[in-house]
């Protein structure tokens, strides 16, 4: 063999040995990335199944909102009425559900303002004589799901 | 090797993106929501008075009580002199930039269980140098490094395979409408590079306004029919925004939706109640000015790129208010042909962030080479009744291998013949043959007993080869097929159309065909234990039970699928009857040697082995060859 040849064999093997390279590293790759994906799916499993109902809950809360208002404006000639009672008692169940689905209220008024539960939507009028961010109305009622928040309460602060 | 991420740090919303198996795929906002909730989040950043750095979702949530302390925008200020002064603390638009940057970061490797150093961060085409060397600063100051900076434009066509156009130049077309900003981009692509034209927009125009007008239409609407002013009214603002949003939302895809909200507010009168149809007419018309205010800045791109609109070959729209049916139709109006479509407006440029950070680091070419296959059609073997049993469905990717037992179809059934079918359809007939062989040499057993492996293995060229292995005595014969891809795309359509054509009748042969398998199982083993019970039972019972046997065999070769079933559930209880009293809890008698389950009924006589093949388990598959002639 001529040293040209053994050169250009040379250059050959080279040549394959860096594919060779390339291409385990891609299968290597594509083994990670797979093992990898299996250890994601299962976690998102697992919060899927949690969360599974946040969709619905979320569309459900407004209603519940609509409930509470009406329950706020209760006229007063039949504010002690059975009925009135009743629809109490439907929020009553409404309430249990969401307890049930691991929903729980976020507490607002009196608290210190925290963006990771609240969305400040006002400021209360000055010279009332709380300490600053301390939440004084709740507009809308923030809920949380397994301690996670799945709705923003939107306060007015000091 | 740690993943390089692709980063949209966007004016109004930043998102970021990594390419896993070759595909984009954002990676979601921590920001104490779920996995369920949003990818992007708002580009805000705020501090306290106790010196409490926030970013985020929630920055805006204290936007308003804070607003001294609160920055949001600093894209836009990004490369000049600006210094925010926050509680007599300086900082740069880099700095602010780098925060944002900072939690994506974090957000990445908490998501990706990986450090992340690298990213490639998308800038508007209009940034000029001092702009581009503050992203870079930025997110060197938040520990990244910036591999590249794209253009946002060019990014968006990334993500939607711009640059796997090789015929021609081509004129694109970016309409990036977001939540604040517009941005219209026209840039020439050929030869693999992506040239910017022209640019032009309006930094105070966006979806926000939209929103906005969309609400007060609301309030005003209400004001008119009930007299009240819920302006001042919290509450009812917060609860008309999130039914404004929803009844936007929901017009992209319906005519008309309902603004519903009772007991919206009150008065000295008592509550009011909140009932407003919407039609997407409305709707487009209280948008109409405000997309019709895009019109001139697309004229001036065109004019400044010296183009007609007809010279505008590919439309890409970026940003959420581009989902709107209108906004779409104003641009295929204006240009006289259909925008590109398939991928998410809200995510293309992160998305292209990423494509373009796993071209980068070569993970592309890795990918073009290991371009990975799947089988167009489904691949199965013969089963008793002419079944076709599937074993690898259609469009599975390949290299593939999978395995299944099954077992024999007859007493001391010698041998099994392998049929290998490709195809849709339900009976082996209708399906294409790939090839046939035999496995001789099974010993004699009852049926059900013998154990026959058979393993389709399709190797990276589509090769197949199908081994049947009868597992008492390992020996095995198997087949090699060349073919098994050679159809052409029409043959393969073709096949797709019957099966979908044929799909009813099919599964009503498939079902009789189950029926009749499971008929000659329920009268082998209810013939056999009259037999094994011999004298133990009384005449009466066996005459019974024989008559039953009879009234089967007379109707399980006929179509009567009811009469069918109907005589199957007669044995079934004239043959427990008698288990039950001769065995106790037994209910049917076990064949010797071998547990009850496989032979105890129509279910699949043979164990699965792969993995994948769970949901399989639901479909009565009637696991046995048919028997030899």
């Amino acid at each position: 063999m001529t040293d040209k040849e053994i050169k250009k064999l040379q250059k050959k093997i080279n040549q394959l040995k860096k594919q060779a390279e390339e291409y385990l590293n891609g299968w290597k790759r594509a083994k990670a990335d797979y093992i990898n994906r299996e250890r994601e799916i299962e976690k998102e499993k697992a919060e899927w199944i949690k969360f599974a109902n946040k969709d619905l809950v979320l569309q459900l809360l407004p209603v519940l909102d609509s409930l509470n208002q009406s329950l706020d404006h209760i006229p007063k000639d039949i504010g002690e009425s059975e009925w009135v009672k009743g629809v109490a008692q439907i929020k009553i169940q409404f309430e249990k559900f969401l307890q049930g689905q691991g929903i729980e209220k976020i507490k607002t008024v009196g608290e210190i303002f925290n963006p990771e539960y609240h969305e400040v939507i006002g400021k209360g009028e000055a010279g009332e004589k709380s300490k600053e961010n301390v939440i004084v109305q709740e507009v809308q009622t923030g809920y949380m799901m397994h301690n996670k928040v799945i709705r923003t309460a939107k306060v007015i602060i000091n | 090797m740690s993943k390089i991420i692709g980063i949209d740090l966007g004016t109004s919303n930043s998102a970021a993106a990594y390419m896993e198996a070759g595909k984009p795929k954002m990676i979601p906002s921590a920001e104490g929501t779920t996995i369920v909730g949003g990818k992007a989040f708002p580009s805000y950043v705020a501090f306290t008075k106790e010196d409490q750095r926030l970013v985020g979702e929630p920055a805006r949530r204290q936007a308003m009580a804070n607003p001294e302390g609160t920055i949001f925008g600093a894209k836009r200020k990004m490369g000049t002199d600006y210094k925010y002064n926050i509680f007599n603390k300086e900082y740069t638009p880099q700095q602010i930039s780098a925060f944002i940057l900072q939690k994506i970061k974090k957000d990445a490797e908490m998501y990706l269980g990986d450090k992340i150093e690298k990213a490639v961060i998308t800038v508007p085409a209009y940034f000029n140098d001092s702009q581009r060397q503050a992203t870079k600063d930025a997110g060197k100051i938040a520990g990244l490094e910036v591999i590249r900076l794209v253009n946002e434009p060019t990014a968006a066509s990334l993500a939607y395979g711009l640059d796997k156009i090789k015929e021609k130049d081509q004129q694109v077309l970016v309409f990036d409408f977001g939540a604040g900003t517009l941005d219209v981009t026209i840039m020439n692509f050929g030869q693999g590079v992506f040239e910017v034209r022209s640019t032009s927009g309006d930094t105070q125009l966006g979806g926000t306004d939209m929103d906005e007008v969309l609400v007060n239409y609301i309030t005003d609407e209400f004001k008119q029919k009930e007299g009240v002013d819920v302006g001042s009214d919290k509450m009812a603002i917060q609860r008309i925004k999130e039914a404004a949003e929803n009844a936007k939302i929901e017009l992209s895809s319906t005519l008309e939706t309902e603004i519903n909200i009772p007991f919206v507010t009150a008065t000295s009168e008592g509550p009011k109640h909140m009932l407003l149809k919407i039609t997407r007419a409305k709707l487009e018309e209280l948008v109409k000015p405000i997309v019709e205010k895009c019109r001139s800045s697309i004229e001036q791109a065109l004019g400044d790129a010296k183009l007609q609109p007809t010279d505008i070959e590919k439309i890409i729209l970026v940003g959420g208010p581009t989902r709107m049916p209108m906004v779409q139709k104003f641009i295929e109006d204006i240009f006289g042909q259909k925008i590109e479509r398939g991928v998410d407006p809200m995510e293309c440029v992160s998305m292209g962030a990423a494509i373009q950070a796993a071209i980068l680091s070569g993970e592309e070419e890795v990918k073009d080479v290991l371009l990975l296959d799947v089988i167009p059609l489904t691949l199965g073997i013969e089963t008793l009744g002419n079944v076709m049993t599937p074993l690898i469905e259609r469009n599975t990717t390949i290299p593939t291998s999978k395995s299944q037992v099954f077992s024999t179809a007859a007493e001391n059934q010698p041998s099994v013949e392998i049929h290998v079918l490709q195809g849709e359809r339900s009976m082996a007939k209708d399906n294409r043959t790939l090839g046939r062989f035999m496995l001789d040499g099974i010993p004699p057993a009852p049926r059900g007993i013998p154990q026959v492996e058979v393993s389709f293995e399709i190797d990276a060229n589509g090769i197949l080869t199908v081994t049947a292995k009868d597992k008492a005595t390992n020996k095995s014969q198997n087949i090699t097929i060349k073919d098994s891809s050679a159809l052409k795309e029409e043959e393969i359509e073709k096949m797709k159309k019957e099966a979908e054509k044929f799909a009813t009748e099919d599964r009503k042969q498939k079902e009789l065909v189950d029926l009749r398998n499971q008929a000659d199982m329920i009268i082998h083993t209810s013939e056999k234990a009259l037999k094994d019970a011999g004298d133990k039972i009384s005449k009466d019972d066996k005459h019974a039970v024989e008559k039953k046997i009879k009234d089967l065999k007379h109707v399980k070769d006929k179509d009567d699928v009811d009469a069918i079933k109907k005589a199957i559930d007669e044995l079934s209880s004239e043959i427990q009857k008698i288990g039950s009293a001769m065995y106790g809890q037994q209910a049917e008698s076990p064949p010797p040697g071998e547990s009850q389950g496989p032979q105890a009924g129509p279910q699949p006589s043979g164990e699965k082995e792969s993995k994948e093949d769970k949901k399989d388990k639901d479909e009565p598959i009637e696991g046995e060859f048919e028997e030899e002639k």
